[in-house]
């Protein structure tokens, strides 16, 4: 696993534009004020992004039949992309949330938000950014990078078409949302965060499953 | 290492894979067959790259489905359509070898690319196809493995770049044990390197003979209508008609030689056997 860990740690350092944007977006957290969760979180999906595009670069030229002449099982295979997925999403959450408390000491907390923005980021956002990444993890080795896209905007409109129809209802009902929220107040973030995380944690669990046998079904 | 391929059977549409192959420990065994004989789907189907429908794998008596990432170790691979992904350069792939393979021989692998002038900081997409070729066999070989199973490892290669690759072989065989399946469409290769072959031709082997054997008893007979008429066939194996007679295939040259002596006999090799096994009745 560390072999293929190293692979596709070279194949991201290839991926230089997206890697100096990220440093760029870091770097420039004041400037931008806008809202540090929403940066912490931004930095950190385009690291996921950028871990699942590994598998289109090695799938390029029909990469993956050699792959696994290798010492690389399927199981293996899948296994290292969960961990490297894993492993970017909390250094470059850590990298990007550092960065943020060291502008808070230097700039003053209104420059670089407060550090309970960037607890709410962790408890809440993180979660659902890997929610995200365990849905687009599977459909990539599924469907290879270019149908990928084409299965992602459907994903993307029918969460949106979700999100139209919530819209709705709590426009229709707002006195229910309302209480609704105030129930979620008063359990407090850090529970919420308990909550999101432990849906993140068995989508995880559900995403590797669908992932490993996906990859053992596959022919090359 | 020994690799017995037994019965493995595969479906694509029409296409149906049937064979059977088996691989000595010691021994460079080829496989000889046009594009689309089912060369390459036996090669996926020994490296558990597509799911065969029927038949065994065995690797030194374990079937191949069970092998551990371990045991693969054992296993050096060429295929014709595929390599490391093509946007690493060599350099990014020293230390996935290092990694993956605990006998990889770091030091003899820089060597050999230095000695084959291939660039290490250059991706490998944007290498000729000569360069890729050369780099695909020095990676089967780099870790000390006990079985290279290689498709068409010298395709695109000139005659030079081929010399070194097959030169690397003979190298690698020099320790004992150690076996070798090849494929390739240059029949020359194959007579100088392989110690059997193996002849494929629509999912099915054709046959299998050493190439010693091939080489000295196997023959063209080159007959007018009157010699083919007049000759004993019972050694005939194939025959022909041209436009200027007959060509007649023969695993007994020595015996027309002797007994026909006006007839034309010319010396077996693989393309002319080859052809005749497929194009003669």
């Amino acid at each position: 696993m560390k072999g293929l860990l190293i692979k596709d740690w070279k194949l991201m350092t290839r991926q230089k534009t997206t890697l100096l944007m990220v440093l760029v977006i870091i770097a420039m957290f004041p400037a931008l004020d806008m809202d540090p969760g929403f940066i912490v979180t931004y930095t950190m999906m385009i690291l996921l992004f950028m871990t699942v595009s590994t598998i289109s670069y090695d799938d390029f030229d029909n990469g993956m039949a050699f792959l696994f002449t290798l010492p690389v099982d399927r199981k293996t295979y899948v296994r290292e992309k969960y961990a490297l997925g894993l492993l970017t999403a909390v250094t470059g959450w850590l990298l990007a949330a550092l960065v943020n408390v060291a502008y808070i000491f230097i700039l003053s907390e209104k420059a670089g938000g407060t550090i309970a923005d960037i607890l709410f980021s962790g408890v809440v956002i993180f979660p659902v950014a890997l929610i995200m990444w365990e849905v687009l993890l599977p459909l990539q080795l599924k469907f290879g990078s270019e149908k990928a896209k084409l299965v992602i905007f459907i994903v993307a409109g029918i969460a949106a078409a979700i999100g139209v129809i919530a819209s709705k209802i709590v426009e229709k009902n707002p006195e229910q949302v309302n209480n609704l929220l105030e129930k979620v107040k008063e359990i407090g973030p850090s529970a919420v965060g308990i909550v999101f995380f432990a849906v993140a944690i068995i989508g995880l669990l559900i995403s590797y499953a669908c992932s490993v046998k996906i990859m053992e079904k596959k022919e090359y | 290492m020994e690799l017995q391929v037994k019965g493995i059977q595969k479906t694509y549409g029409k296409f149906g894979l049937d064979v059977s192959i088996e691989v000595l420990p010691g021994q460079i065994t080829g496989l000889v067959g046009k594009n689309g004989a089912g060369k390459s789907t036996t090669f996926k189907s020994i490296l558990g790259l597509i799911k065969v429908e029927g038949g065994e794998i065995l690797l030194d008596g374990k079937p191949a489905e069970a092998l551990t990432n371990k045991e693969k170790e054992k296993l050096g691979v060429v295929l014709s359509n595929s390599s490391f992904s093509g946007w690493l350069t060599i350099e990014d792939i020293i230390p996935v070898l290092r990694n993956m393979y605990q006998e990889f021989e770091e030091e003899t692998f820089k060597k050999n690319c230095e000695k084959m002038e291939l660039p290490l900081k250059k991706p490998i997409k944007d290498f000729s196809t000569g360069m890729a070729a050369k780099l695909k066999v020095l990676v089967a070989i780099s870790h000390k493995a006990e079985l290279l199973i290689m498709d068409e490892p010298t395709s695109g290669l000139d005659v030079m770049a081929r010399n070194e690759i097959l030169d690397l072989l003979r190298e690698y065989m020099e320790v004992e044990e150690r076996s070798i399946l090849i494929s390739s469409h240059i029949s020359s290769d194959l007579e100088t390197l392989c110690d059997d072959l193996y002849m494929i031709d629509n999912g099915k082997i054709l046959m299998h003979e050493e190439t010693d054997v091939l080489l000295a008893d196997y023959g063209v007979l080159k007959l007018t209508q009157q010699q083919y008429e007049k000759i004993e066939k019972q050694y005939v194996m194939k025959t022909r008609k041209d436009n200027n007679g007959y060509l007649c295939l023969t695993k007994e040259k020595a015996f027309y030689a002797e007994n026909y002596p006006d007839v034309a006999i010319e010396k077996g090799n693989i393309d002319d056997v080859f052809t005749l096994m497929i194009q003669g009745e």
